[in-house]
């Protein structure tokens, strides 16, 4: 781990229009701000439809942002033209939700991972690469002999490995990992983490890693961002996450997840988030949160609050912390 | 407490193009009046099949083999369409893991729930819009006369859920089937419906088959669990015996893959090695043993019977007979006590 960082996004912001709604806009992230340090895993959290997903794709630019600022080492690449971009998508891969969607079921497994190798222009065809793609499976806990298999005859957590080396083929320095686990059982999710924890350590990655299971997320994350409505509410370290969460959303996440044990479910007390996220096309006034925060002041509804450092690098967007 | 539903030996098979898939082998459950019982597996397990084969709703390809499945005094394996017909939606309710796909796209959802009491009762269309208003007030849909003509695309799906739910309840069933009711929604909606079904089965006393693959949501809402692997139930036991006291390397293995909220983070997760299996062509034995750290000679040839931990607890596992050796065995004098 060293002290520079590898991503830093700054004011993000991305809007996408409404289609038959000339005026309306979807806020889909609203001037979010964060760090990623080389070798470090941030974790990004909060309900469907907050923003994290789009906040990854802007990283790897599947999505033009609307305006902000994305720095991979010292370039600015929110901006960059597709020719331009080429260098970067090197160094950047990311590995999808649902393995059954996300491989091309015409394709073998030899094809699907030495796409990456012929579109950086490493090698000219599949062939070519066997060796390395042998290699690479081995390591994803594959072997040799699924090279020429089709997607179709693996089950949903041999995929993922087929979608991780995929992107671990090209030794990217950046892998943004969005739900890796949510599709899988529960008795495969852990030989999946296992493998991306392996991998993190063995050559050194920065993963952005975005998932909805708040345990899950704090166990591989360095630090954790909280997001709602397109906002950035708390960002932390990991440990922080759990043991003094500060905003009150997050103390609702928290108090939200079931916890595999019947003797603690039993006595949670903590009240959990009332009501639906509202829609991110016409987000509330004020704090974004106040509509179903349970400790809203007058302030909440008018004034929009920031995210500030409140000690121990523990940034959090809510006026309860304003002195 | 009394019976309500008792699955006796229930073998369910698919015919398909490579021959007769068992999906379910030999299930055998009670439930009792006002508990819920949780069925957990992972895909392929057989826990859908399971609640498919309860209410008869198999697709074409399915059938009942064998065994008895008897609600009070209903065999609703030998039950004809009219005794059916009584039965869903009246005395035995589902709600599914997708309520988008579950509702009409095209009818307002009051329609729809309207739709489901008038099948089972008979009653003018003014009441029926009154009986449809307070449902929609006791699954806590807000603003519930607006809500009664919106279409289900209006809706989040937390609100589709409540609606299917509200649906579900509509002839006071006794027994509510929910397979994976929460797996498609956030965790604060999923905690939010889990309180709405927790306080509805206080209030109107029905029994609940809570199907999941999450651990954590079981331990909310469950009083007895079932765990489901390759078509059996592997073992069965009180909601606190499984966490506590598991009997079965599959259950150890389960609760074990799952991080606490304060795990250690420099100790990698314990995960159970290999994929759950191929169901067209399950391995011989107990269905577990080629992912099992303890498995012997033994496991791979014959299906070990259940073995009787305590009263309510029971675990299909070689390792507890009593004759078991020692060496590499975790419930090695500790199966009978406990």
């Amino acid at each position: 781990m060293s002290d520079i960082n590898l991503i830093s996004v700054n004011n993000l912001v991305k809007h996408f229009p409404v289609p038959g709604r000339h005026n309306a806009r979807v806020h889909a992230v609203d001037d979010v701000s964060f760090s990623i340090k080389r070798g470090e895993t941030l974790g990004l959290v909060g309900e469907s439809g907050c923003g994290k997903s789009t906040v990854a794709k802007s990283i790897v630019r599947m999505h033009k942002p609307t305006s902000g600022s994305i720095f991979f080492g010292e370039q600015d690449i929110a901006q960059l033209k597709e020719r331009e971009l080429n260098a970067y998508r090197k160094k950047m891969q990311m590995v999808f939700q649902d393995p059954y969607s996300s491989l091309n079921p015409r394709m073998t497994v030899l094809k699907l991972i030495a796409e990456p190798l012929i579109a950086q222009g490493v090698v000219t065809n599949a062939k070519q690469a066997k060796d390395l793609i042998i290699e690479i499976l081995q390591k994803v806990g594959l072997s040799a002999e699924h090279t020429f298999r089709y997607p179709h005859e693996f089950s949903g957590g041999q995929r993922q490995r087929i979608s991780l080396a995929r992107a671990l083929i090209i030794k990217p320095e950046f892998i943004v990992c969005d739900e890796p686990i949510s599709a899988l059982d529960v008795s495969i999710q852990a030989q999946v983490i296992n493998l991306l924890q392996e991998f993190k350590y063995e050559r050194s990655l920065t993963y952005l890693f975005i998932a909805h299971d708040l345990s899950m997320v704090r166990y591989v994350s360095d630090h954790v961002g909280v997001m709602y409505l397109g906002r950035m509410m708390e960002i932390c370290d990991s440990e922080q996450i759990y043991k003094t969460p500060l905003h009150p959303y997050t103390l609702g996440l928290h108090a939200a997840i079931p916890i595999p044990d019947p003797v603690a479910a039993m006595s949670k007390k903590q009240s959990a988030i009332e009501g639906d996220i509202p829609s991110p096309i016409s987000p509330p006034q004020g704090c974004r949160f106040h509509t179903r925060c349970t400790q809203c002041m007058n302030i909440c509804r008018s004034e929009e609050p920031e995210l500030k450092d409140v000690g121990n690098n523990h940034l959090v967007a809510c006026h309860l912390f304003d002195n | 407490m009394s019976i309500l539903l008792n699955v006796n030996d229930l073998h369910t098979s698919f015919h398909t193009q490579d021959g007769e898939v068992k999906a379910v082998k030999g299930v055998s459950f009670h439930l009792d009046k006002g508990e819920t019982l949780g069925i957990v597996g992972e895909s392929g397990s057989g826990k859908s099949v399971t609640s498919l084969s309860i209410l008869r709703l198999l697709p074409p390809a399915g059938q009942i083999m064998s065994g008895d499945i008897n609600l009070n005094d209903i065999n609703l394996v030998e039950a004809n369409r009219s005794m059916l017909r009584e039965v869903r939606g009246g005395k035995v309710a589902m709600i599914f893991q997708d309520p988008m796909s579950s509702l009409n796209p095209l009818i307002p959802v009051g329609k729809q729930v309207e739709e489901m009491i008038s099948i089972h009762e008979k009653h003018s269309k003014n009441d029926l819009k009154r009986m449809v208003l307070d449902l929609f007030e006791k699954v806590q849909i807000p603003d519930a006369a607006k809500r009664y003509k919106s279409y289900p695309h209006e809706f989040s799906g937390g609100m589709r859920q409540r609606v299917m739910i509200a649906m579900a309840l509509a002839c006071k069933p006794s027994v509510l089937i929910a397979d994976e009711p929460t797996t498609a929604l956030d965790v604060t909606i999923q905690d939010q419906i889990l309180k709405l079904l927790r306080s509805l089965q206080d209030e109107m006393q029905m029994s609940i088959i809570f199907i999941s693959h999450n651990l954590g949501v079981v331990a909310e809402i469950c009083s007895r669990v079932m765990v489901m692997y390759g078509g059996m139930v592997m073992e069965y036991a009180s909601i606190n015996d499984i966490f506590a006291y598991p009997r079965h390397p599959y259950t150890m293995g389960l609760l074990k893959s799952i991080p606490k909220i304060d795990q250690d983070r420099s100790v990698a997760l314990q995960s159970i090695p290999g994929s759950p299996p191929d169901m067209t062509n399950p391995p011989g034995g107990c269905p577990f043993h080629p992912r099992c750290q303890y498995a012997r000679k033994i496991c791979s040839m014959e299906v070990p019977p259940v073995a009787a931990v305590s009263d309510e607890h029971g675990s299909r596992c070689w390792l507890l007979k009593e004759d078991a050796p020692e060496n590499n065995n975790p419930f090695y004098k500790a199966g009978s006590t406990k």
